[in-house]
């Protein structure tokens, strides 16, 4: 190269990436999708307290990331073990090709996840789309669901901006936050603005394992692959299903999958039947 | 036009009245027990007139009546279309809040579908023929508005709408019924204990206006929260709803209603010192015409069997309408528990008041005292928090600031003239005339006031007060702020009862009623809390000795109103 214009910063230098510096061997975790989620998300609030206390904005806005790829893996696991264990999404999924390198990436217990190797759940309409995708299941049914995605929404546009314009709201995000006031704007977060933010995650996470878990058991129930018989196989079959969507404290009320097992048992005696959230048509 | 009365509504007329609350009351009562003054008329006139108005005032500060004149006046007229709504039950949605994330969108919804129904009721009072797409919207609208009141959460609203949609069907109902303007006037609309449905509410408000739509609503003084976007003033003219005894109009007022709702039989057997009584009555009620009424029930007693009446009834009702006052303050304990400590600060501070109102009444001639004071400004946002709900329990009532000169301004308050009785802060000692205490009840002079300084007001309580704030259930650390959602020690969400539930859940005795009633219901009944009461659809109550028809209304509707707005 000509050095005749001059050199406007410092010359690059020879740089690799030792990769396995950068990685570990992953540990899973035994604990439900949501008990995770959950996990992850107070770690995230203490460290934006902690960012707070020092007056460190961009440390609370590098927080955001986390936050939200810790609720895009809640959708990852969630749906993963959904499919292996519902036999309508696990048939759905039989169409669906997997690379190789997923199959061969991914152990028997955890090749769910190949599913949603190349799927993105930083948007609501992702979620929605995903969801149907692979359990055959509407997301829309549920108002209360639909409303925290439609907050979410708002969260994955600072997402991006933050990855990817260093906090800059770009025109379209700009449109799509329906901003009022004309300006340019970044992202700007505080402690009370990140607790906003988590809160609606936090939120979003527990409309969507609540709707998913009742929307599953009873297909489930209705298509007798969950027969509420006492038998063990019975039994065995919810507890996987429990193990999937129940977070620890609310299990603890019931003193054991058992339990629970037979008080769905006992209301599906009273009311023959489990409620199903009824479909509604808008007039 | 009067509605004739028939034996059946004779019926119900008796029972009602002493029935204090103009919501409950029918067209017909209203009317006939009701008595405006010519501010009333120019309020009312302002309420069916264009334009956004609010209407504030205390509790029984009579914002309902005039309401419900301007919906029926305007109902008369050719030209005006009114809805009446009321949104009192807005607490019943509070549960919705901690359980569905949709929830201020179904709110919305019940603010919107309400108006639907209001304006059906409207059209069905006018005898016009309703068309069959009012009557299947408002039918659609009060199933909703039922299931929601009830904790039922539809997954789909079967009627979903918007200001603007709002407004382009009451405009289509203009049309159909030919008139020209509409006015909407929304009664109980502060939804006092939650700021996010206020908030909510002053939005839609703010966008429910047209050339031919005005929006009126009745809020409580001090506690009214406005969304980020609606600045009264320039959104809306605030008219005061609260009779000010100083005007020469109030005493022959109150006397009026006093011969409207009694009649001249009962006022005969009730004696000869009925007028100075009632005068008595009407001061202490502090321009609050429920109050009046309520003191009025209870010297005349059983009105099929009226006694005479005597000093001390009426004393003794100025006391009951006094704990009353000091009750529904107090209740705000219950209703905003977070200012709980607030609420026990500001008990002390009024006996302060009331005890320095009494030294300096204590020497004066009875035509020479005064029921205001003055505290120094500039008042800690504390203090001002404490008179702004004493504002709204009608304890106090707000006058101007008054500047004087080097020695600073002193923001001024009027004290409820049955709290400055029974307080003593008149200071007439123990043994007066009834007429002298007329007298003292009756100087207004607005420059006269008992001035106090902050710092005598508990100033070192009153700036170590902190909101009463749950700590954290999983770790225990105390939040550092109101609108905390999680714990900044452990990370974990910082969750919040159900406000209603746990106003349903209260007992008996978080009413404000007699205590031996209160002993009565817990003895004869198996009434045990607010909730108990609510749902009493038997009428257990009226099992009670001493109860009749109408302590057992008064007592349902005090529990529902404690549930209430």
């Amino acid at each position: 190269m000509s050095n005749l214009f001059g050199t406007p910063n410092e010359k690059e230098t020879s740089t690799t990436l030792n990769i396995e510096s950068c990685l570990t061997i992953a540990t899973t975790s035994n604990r439900s999708a949501i008990d995770e989620y959950e996990e992850n998300s107070k770690k995230f609030i203490v460290l934006a307290a902690t960012a707070d206390n020092n007056n460190d904005k961009l440390q609370i806005r590098l927080l955001v990331l986390g936050l939200v790829s810790s609720c895009e893996y809640y959708f990852r696991r969630i749906l993963s073990e959904a499919v292996s264990i519902c036999p309508t999404s696990r048939n759905v999924c039989t169409k669906y090709d997997i690379t190789y390198a997923a199959a061969t990436y991914f152990s028997e217990k955890n090749i769910g996840l190949a599913l949603t190797d190349s799927s993105v759940f930083s948007g609501s309409n992702n979620i929605i789309s995903e969801t149907k995708r692979l359990t055959e299941l509407n997301v829309r049914d549920s108002a209360s669901l639909l409303a925290a995605l439609e907050e979410y929404q708002k969260v994955c546009i600072i997402r991006h901006a933050t990855v990817h314009s260093y906090g800059f709201i770009g025109g379209k995000n700009f449109t799509d936050l329906k901003i009022k006031n004309t300006g340019h704007y970044e992202v700007a977060l505080t402690f009370e603005a990140f607790q906003e933010i988590a809160d609606v995650c936090l939120n979003l996470v527990r409309a969507y394992n609540g709707q998913m878990w009742i929307s599953i058991i009873s297909r489930m129930i209705t298509k007798e692959s969950l027969k509420l018989d006492s038998s063990l196989d019975d039994i065995d079959l919810f507890s996987k299903l429990v193990n999937v969507f129940w977070s620890s404290t609310r299990l603890e009320k019931f003193t054991g999958i058992e339990n629970l097992y037979q008080s769905i048992v006992d209301a599906n005696k009273s009311s023959s039947e489990i409620p199903i959230p009824a479909k509604k048509h808008k007039k | 036009m009067e509605t004739i009365l028939t034996d059946k509504n004779l019926d119900d007329v008796e029972q009602n009245i002493f029935e204090e609350r103009a919501e409950r009351l029918s067209r017909t009562e209203l009317k006939k027990w009701t008595e405006l003054s010519e501010i009333d008329t120019t309020v009312i006139d302002k309420l069916k007139g264009p334009g956004v108005k609010l209407l504030m005032g205390p509790r029984g500060s009579g914002k309902s009546t005039l309401l419900k004149f301007a919906y029926y006046e305007s109902l008369d007229s050719t030209t005006v279309l009114p809805a009446y709504v009321n949104y009192s039950q807005s607490l019943a949605l509070e549960p919705l809040f901690h359980s569905q994330a949709n929830a201020l969108k179904l709110f919305r919804q019940w603010v919107l579908l309400k108006i639907i129904i209001g304006i059906h009721e409207s059209v069905n009072e006018i005898n016009h023929q309703i068309d069959q797409e009012i009557n299947s919207r408002a039918s659609i609208a009060k199933s909703i508005i039922r299931d929601l009141e009830k904790g039922n959460t539809p997954e789909i609203l079967e009627l979903e709408t918007s200001p603007s949609e709002l407004i382009e069907f009451l405009e289509s109902v203009l049309q159909k019924v030919s008139r020209n303007r509409c006015v909407l006037l929304l009664d109980d609309a502060a939804h006092a204990f939650s700021i996010e449905q206020q908030r909510e509410f002053f939005e839609i408000f703010r966008q429910l206006r047209s050339r031919k739509v005005a929006c009126k609503a009745a809020i409580y003084p001090g506690i009214t929260s406005f969304s980020h976007s609606f600045n009264v003033g320039h959104e809306a003219e605030v008219i005061e709803a609260w009779y000010d005894p100083a005007e020469d109009y109030y005493l022959p007022l109150m006397r009026q209603i006093a011969h409207k709702r009694l009649g001249t039989d009962i006022i005969t057997k009730l004696g000869s010192g009925f007028d100075e009584y009632v005068s008595l009555l009407a001061l202490a009620a502090s321009g609050q015409p429920r109050g009046f009424i309520n003191m009025l029930s209870e010297v005349v007693g059983d009105e099929n069997n009226p006694k005479t009446l005597t000093r001390r009834k009426t004393l003794n009702a100025i006391d009951s309408c006094a704990s009353y006052v000091d009750g529904v303050f107090r209740a705000l304990s219950d209703r905003l528990p977070r200012y709980k400590d607030f609420v026990t600060t500001g008990e002390s501070i009024k006996n302060i008041i009331l005890n320095s109102c009494n030294e300096f009444n204590k020497l004066k001639i009875p035509e020479k005292k005064i029921q205001a004071f003055g505290v120094k400004e500039p008042l800690n946002i504390k203090l001002e928090k404490i008179f702004q709900f004493y504002e709204y329990a009608g304890i106090v009532r707000k006058l101007k600031t008054h500047s004087r000169g080097k020695t600073g301004s002193y923001q001024r308050y009027q004290l409820h003239s049955a709290i400055m009785t029974s307080g003593s802060g008149i200071g007439l000692g123990k043994t007066f005339s009834t007429s002298d205490l007329i007298k003292s009840l009756s100087n207004y002079d607005a420059h006269d006031y008992c001035k106090i300084s902050p710092s005598k007001l508990l100033k070192d309580q009153v700036e170590s007060l902190a909101l009463n704030l749950p700590a954290c259930v999983s770790c225990g650390s105390d939040r550092v702020a109101a609108d905390q959602k999680f714990c900044m020690k452990c990370g974990s969400k910082l969750t919040e009862a159900s406000l209603y539930k746990e106003l349903l859940q209260k007992p008996i005795s978080a009413l404000s009623i007699p205590r031996k009633k209160i002993e009565g219901i817990s003895k004869h009944t198996k009434l045990k809390t607010i909730e108990d009461i609510v749902l009493d659809e038997d009428q257990t109550l009226r099992s009670v000795p001493g109860v009749g028809k109408v302590w057992s209304a008064r007592i349902r509707n005090l529990a529902e109103e404690y549930v209430s707005v």
